[in-house]
């Protein structure tokens, strides 16, 4: 299967452009033009391309080694394949200079070369072009530049590639037509499979690239109203040292949102604004205004100093060897009713929370009071109006220490939003606020009662309950009295905002759960939390009045499974924390040394492939396409038979040699000849031939043998007698010794030359 | 476990290999490109917000549509004949012709023709009861799923065939010959079942199939090395069959004297001048009937079903049947099939396709000892000038027989074939003739056959 000239450098050159690596893309598009003209050719053979399809593989999977040590995990396969043709590029250029018109496909797989050891069938060549140009188009789509020049040149490309496919049978036309239907059906189907995608992100599923990343800052698709109940991941999705075991639960918040509409919350004007870094560390970033305090006295001796250090491994920068944490994070703000008592705000302290970041982007999770960012090595630090602090330019692994107090604000004061209620639908939300009379209390009296309220008349389940209206929210207030945290947190916010407080919808986490293996808290996917926000004295405090049995309820049976699931997620971890060492380049090396000496045993001290024309005559003969007429055992034959003790006509040579032995010369030492004699049989009929030593034995002995014998009694002028026995067929041997390779070696002695396709049955 | 081991596997193979068949017939070379593409595509493209894959998945698999939509509507009316050579040899391609007769009232053009045989994969029981040469050396997960040997079964079953092959326009009524090669796996005979004709959709990518019926059948004769001059002991023997049997192979007929006809003489030896002169019947006399006589002895007792040791074997014995030249000696092909079976070539007997069909036929016997041979063999010991004998194993009955045979005076080359890797066997009984004894390795017999000390 042969592809149209130069569509194997349209598409590099298509490649080049989409995948913005022109550079590279124009000199092997150049080389393997090239080949149409050039007038040299390489016999490479199957250890050839076998060892050019091995290097290969190791430029690929030294390049797997080198993108995963340096970008994130989902990126490396992009980045892979759009770098793919490149790295197969060796092998492509191979067949195109050499002699044949393929590769042999035993060079290219393993498998392949396993399953045909058996095999009596011939090599299977495949011409690498059109796979080669397939994975051009497909690593080009990998660049995901956009705009519709991708999707136009995989067409031309494709129609220029099955051009040749078309058959005789139907008009130019038709194909042009059916070519044309199909590029309109592809576009769109492409259009529908991109919105359904969209539609499967929108609906959370998970298992799609950045949907279990981080939520949205401008909008958060709550659960309420959905039929069914949540499932949670048991994965863990960041991890928390510092606060001692005891000091769960606690809350790391990500974003917060100030305007509620069908279900959904929104962040009214949350444009993100940077934040600069500590003019004396550039891992430092000040979340507040406020300068930060120097040193750790405030935090009960806690010195976070080694959590500044740049050399130190993410996870590991432990803060000083200081008392861990020093302080319960959430302070006596969260965690239930006992935040509604105390909205004083935590005390000093600090965590260290080991997070992925994919993309390179990622929100912190903040603890309420949080005003300083240590250890964190990113290009920018950006915040919103609500609290959310964003990451970018991040490695894949952070590990932020976050310092906290009484007294930081790090989001903006209340905005008319977060006092606003929704225009209509939510009329429970006035009766119940009337209900439990809060209007005019103080606001710590206020989160007693609803709290309260809550705990009395509401219960904790992960199903919605059956839907009535469309309003899910009101069906919890009024019908179902169940709900999860986005039902609570969202009625609570609201009911706040009716009481006269502002109040807003805080998404984050509960850390709660401590590991005594790894020696932190481990946050799980099933952990995400959402909780109302209030202001309160100037400053934001934690309303959570989700009953404190939700964990449980959502911890389900995780079992021996869940055990054995923690243990790779540990061990997962601690690869990726020796992934993103900051000093993980300089060993880099070392691990792409053993894939260097491997390239180099694969090349070095092999004999290359033999240069030919590139009309594939050889520039040398090759020997064995003689059939061996060439062995040097003719020259025996010969050397006898000139002495009058050649071989009859018909005769066997072992049945002449064993006469020899028996009537021969007494001086003539037959021995010698028997192996010569084997090896010239192999030389001549074994169809793998003979190996090149065995082949340099074989002339070595005949002409030992032949000086041997030059001054030996039956020399020229011997036995004339026998000579003339000999007969012509004796004469016949001479023939290919002394002159080309006619007809008459052939017939040399019949029964050894008869070609076997004259045989009966053949 | 046992049922996951084999029946599964099995079932899986048989299943993908059906579908591999079926894409072949059904798709075009670019139609499973094409294929292949829609999968490579759908696999990096399965993010739509990553890469455009998913644009080059969505074309890919319009294209296909496309091309399947248009294959439901074929019609035509062709037959098809095949102009088959009476033999082929296992492994060598043998090509022929098929005649396309165009019945309809259309051109047909465009079409192309693909050849229809047996699928040769194996039943369970072959599939459990035969491994393939060298399985030992494969690691514990190939030789727990058996992959290698299903498509090492497969492959020394089927024959090979080429792909479709582009058919020149038919006109309505017409003809047309389309030269094809098949390269028979194995010996035996091999049955065309019949010829499917094949439309490509306009773009060139799927098939739209008709099957057309032509059983036909050719015998296959097994593979044969070159074998190196070989000097077959010699050493004549009377025939009892005398120049009836052999017209003049050995001693020509030779008058030695004349005398009185006795009763159960034949009328042809009359000597009717004599009768005139004397008036009383008489007879010429010849000298008795002397020349070569070789047998060729093929063990064929196994177990297996299908076995590369026997079938090399059998590939042995066919090299020395057509190696040895019967013009002016005899060779009886013997060995134990369903029954007993002496096949001899000759002059003036059956000549070499005899013997070479008669190994295309056999098969292993797995129901008989092999102590039922020697007899065979040794009855006729007398008249035998030499015997060639290829074993498949060299046990106590084997090594009895030949050295009974040589107890006979009978001159003996022993052929043993091993597998591959086997160590040396002892010589035993023709450890007094070691270059008359050998070692044959299944899988590389052409080589060791060259080595053969003749």
């Amino acid at each position: 299967m042969t592809p149209p000239p130069f569509w194997t450098v349209a598409c590099l050159l298509f490649w080049g452009w989409q995948a913005g690596l022109a550079p590279p893309a124009l000199p092997m598009a150049a080389i393997l033009a090239g080949s149409r003209w050039a007038q040299r050719r390489w016999a490479f053979d199957l250890s050839d391309f076998s060892r050019i399809s091995d290097a290969c593989t190791l430029i690929v999977v030294g390049m797997a080694i080198w993108l995963l040590a340096t970008e994130e995990a989902t990126r490396v396969v992009f980045i892979l394949l759009r770098w793919l043709p490149i790295a197969y590029f060796p092998i492509l250029a191979a067949q195109a200079y050499g002699a044949g018109p393929g590769v042999d496909l035993r060079a290219l797989s393993l498998l392949i070369r396993k399953g045909e050891e058996n095999s009596a069938r011939p090599p299977r060549l495949v011409d690498l072009r059109y796979p080669y140009g397939l994975m051009c188009l497909l690593s080009a789509g990998a660049a995901n530049r956009p705009g519709s020049g991708f999707y136009i040149g995989a067409i031309l490309l494709t129609a220029w590639g099955i051009l040749r496919f078309r058959s005789g049978r139907y008009p130019a036309a038709l194909w042009l037509a059916l070519l044309l239907a199909a590029g309109l059906m592809g576009h769109g189907g492409a259009g529908a499979l991109n919105r359904f995608q969209a539609f499967l992100e929108q609906k959370g599923l998970e298992w799609f690239g950045g949907m279990d990343g981080e939520p949205d800052v401008n909008r958060n698709l709550t659960a309420i109203g959905e039929i069914g109940a949540l499932k949670f991941s048991g994965r863990i999705r960041f991890r928390v040292k510092g606060p001692p075991p005891e000091a769960g639960p606690f809350l790391l918040r990500e974003a917060g949102y100030n305007i509620f509409r069908y279900n959904m919350w929104y962040a009214y004007k949350s444009d993100f604004t940077p934040l600069r870094a500590d003019p004396d560390d550039p891992e430092a970033w000040n979340l507040t205004s406020a300068p930060p305090d120097p040193g750790g006295a405030e935090l009960g001796g806690a010195e976070p100093g080694g959590a500044a250090s740049g050399e130190a491994e993410p996870g590991e920068a432990e803060p000083g060897g200081a008392e861990p944490g020093g302080a319960e994070p959430g302070g006596a703000a969260s965690g239930g009713a006992a935040s509604a008592e105390a909205p004083a705000g935590p005390a000093e302290g600090w965590l260290k929370v080991i997070m992925p970041v994919r993309e390179r982007v990622g929100l912190l999770k903040l603890p309420m009071g949080a005003r300083r960012v240590e250890n964190l090595p990113v290009d920018r630090l950006e915040r919103n109006p609500y609290g959310a602090a964003r990451v970018i330019g991040a490695p894949g692994l952070i590990a932020p220490v976050i310092r906290f107090g009484p007294g930081s604000a790090f989001a903006d004061p209340p905005v008319v939003q977060d006092h606003t209620l929704p225009d209509r639908g939510l009329e429970v939300i006035y009766e119940i606020v009337a209900r439990l009379n809060l209007i005019g209390k103080e606001p710590a009296a206020v989160f007693r009662e609803v709290m309260a309220y809550f705990r009395r008349e509401y219960t904790y389940t992960l199903g919605g309950g059956p839907i009535q209206r469309a309003d899910g929210l009101a069906d919890f207030l009024e019908l179902n009295h169940a709900g999860h945290c986005e039902y609570f947190a969202s009625a609570t916010t609201l009911l706040l905002r009716a009481a006269g407080i502002p109040a807003r919808y805080a998404v984050g986490y509960m850390v709660d759960e401590y590991s005594r293996l790894e020696g932190c808290f481990l946050v799980r996917d099933r952990h995400a939390h959402s909780w109302a926000q209030a202001w309160v004295d100037g400053r934001w405090v934690d309303v959570d009045t989700t009953p404190p049995d939700w964990m449980a309820a959502e911890a389900g049976e995780g079992g021996w499974l869940r055990g054995m699931a923690d243990l790779w997620e540990w061990l997962s971890f601690r690869v990726s924390l020796l992934k993103w060492r900051r000093d993980l380049r300089k060993h880099l090396a070392w691990l792409l040394i053993p894939l260097v000496l491997a390239l180099v045993k694969r090349f070095v001290g092999r004999r290359g492939p033999r240069r030919i024309t590139r009309d594939g005559a050889e520039k040398a003969a090759d020997p064995m396409a003689l059939g061996g007429m060439d062995s040097e055992f003719f020259e025996v034959i010969a050397r006898l038979a000139a002495a009058g003790w050649g071989p009859r006509p018909g005769e066997a040579l072992s049945g002449w040699l064993n006469r020899l032995a028996a009537d021969g010369p007494p001086s003539l030492d037959v021995g010698p000849l028997r192996p010569l004699l084997g090896l010239h049989n192999r030389y001549r009929f074994d169809p793998s031939g003979i190996g090149p030593a065995e082949r340099r034995e074989l002339a070595a002995g005949a002409r030992r043998w032949m000086a041997a014998a030059s001054d030996a009694p039956f020399g020229p002028g011997g036995d004339p007698a026998a000579d003339a026995a000999a007969g012509p067929g004796a004469d016949a041997v001479t023939g290919p010794i002394t002159g080309p390779i006619t007809g008459p070696i052939a017939g040399s002695t019949e029964s050894e030359s008869r070609p076997a396709a004259d045989r009966p049955g053949r | 476990m046992r049922i996951f081991n084999g029946r599964i596997f099995y079932g899986l193979f048989r299943f993908f290999h059906g579908m591999e068949g079926w894409s072949r017939r059904r798709l075009t070379s670019a139609g499973r490109m094409i294929v292949g593409a829609i999968v490579a595509a759908a696999v990096v493209g399965v993010d739509t917000n990553r890469t455009l894959g998913y644009q080059a998945f969505c074309f890919f698999s319009a294209l296909m549509a496309v091309a399947v939509a248009w294959t439901p509507f074929f019609r035509a009316r062709l037959t098809a004949r095949r102009l088959l050579p009476r033999y082929g040899t296992a492994g060598s391609p043998v090509a022929y012709r098929v005649v396309i007769e165009n019945r309809g009232r259309r051109v047909q053009r465009g079409l192309f023709l693909m050849e229809e045989v047996a699928d040769g994969v194996p039943d369970y029981q072959t599939f459990v009861s035969t491994p393939e040469p060298g399985e030992r050396r494969r690691n514990f997960f190939d030789r727990f799923v058996r992959f290698y040997r299903f498509q090492w079964l497969v492959e020394t079953a089927r024959p090979r065939l080429p792909g479709p092959r582009p058919m020149p326009d038919i006109p309505a009524g017409g003809t047309a010959a389309v030269v094809m090669e098949v390269t028979p796996a194995r010996r035996g005979a091999l049955r065309f079942t019949g010829v499917t004709i094949a439309r490509p959709d306009p773009l060139g990518l799927v098939h739209s199939l008709l099957g057309v019926k032509a059983p036909q059948q050719m015998m296959v004769l097994p593979r044969r090395y070159p074998l190196p001059p070989a000097t077959l002991p010699e050493g004549r023997r009377y025939q009892s069959g005398g120049v009836a049997l052999t017209t003049s192979v050995g001693d020509s007929e030779e008058f030695v004297s004349l005398r009185d006809y006795r009763p159960g003489d034949s009328l042809r030896r009359i000597h009717w001048r004599s009768w005139a002169r004397t008036g009383k019947p008489v007879v010429k006399e010849y000298q008795d009937e002397f020349f070569v006589r070789h047998a060729l002895v093929l063990d064929t007792f196994t177990r297996r079903r299908r076995s590369l040791v026997f079938e090399e074997a059998v590939s042995v014995a066919a090299s020395f049947a057509v190696t040895v030249l019967t013009n002016d000696s005899l060779l009886d092909l013997v060995f134990v099939g369903p029954r007993m079976i002496r096949v001899t070539s000759g002059r003036g007997l059956s000549d070499t396709n005899a013997l070479l069909e008669a190994l295309a036929a056999v098969s292993p016997c797995a129901d008989q000892p092999f102590d039922v041979l020697p007899p065979m063999v040794l009855s006729d010991a007398g008249a035998l000038s030499g015997c060639v004998c290829v074993l498949i194993d060299w046990d106590a009955p084997r090594r009895d027989f030949i050295a009974r045979l040589r107890s006979a005076n009978v001159p003996v080359r022993v052929l043993l074939i091993t597998k591959d890797g086997a160590p040396p066997p002892e010589p035993g009984p023709m450890a007094d003739a070691p270059d008359r004894f050998m070692q044959v390795r299944a899988g590389r017999a052409a080589a060791d056959l060259a080595r053969m000390a003749t």
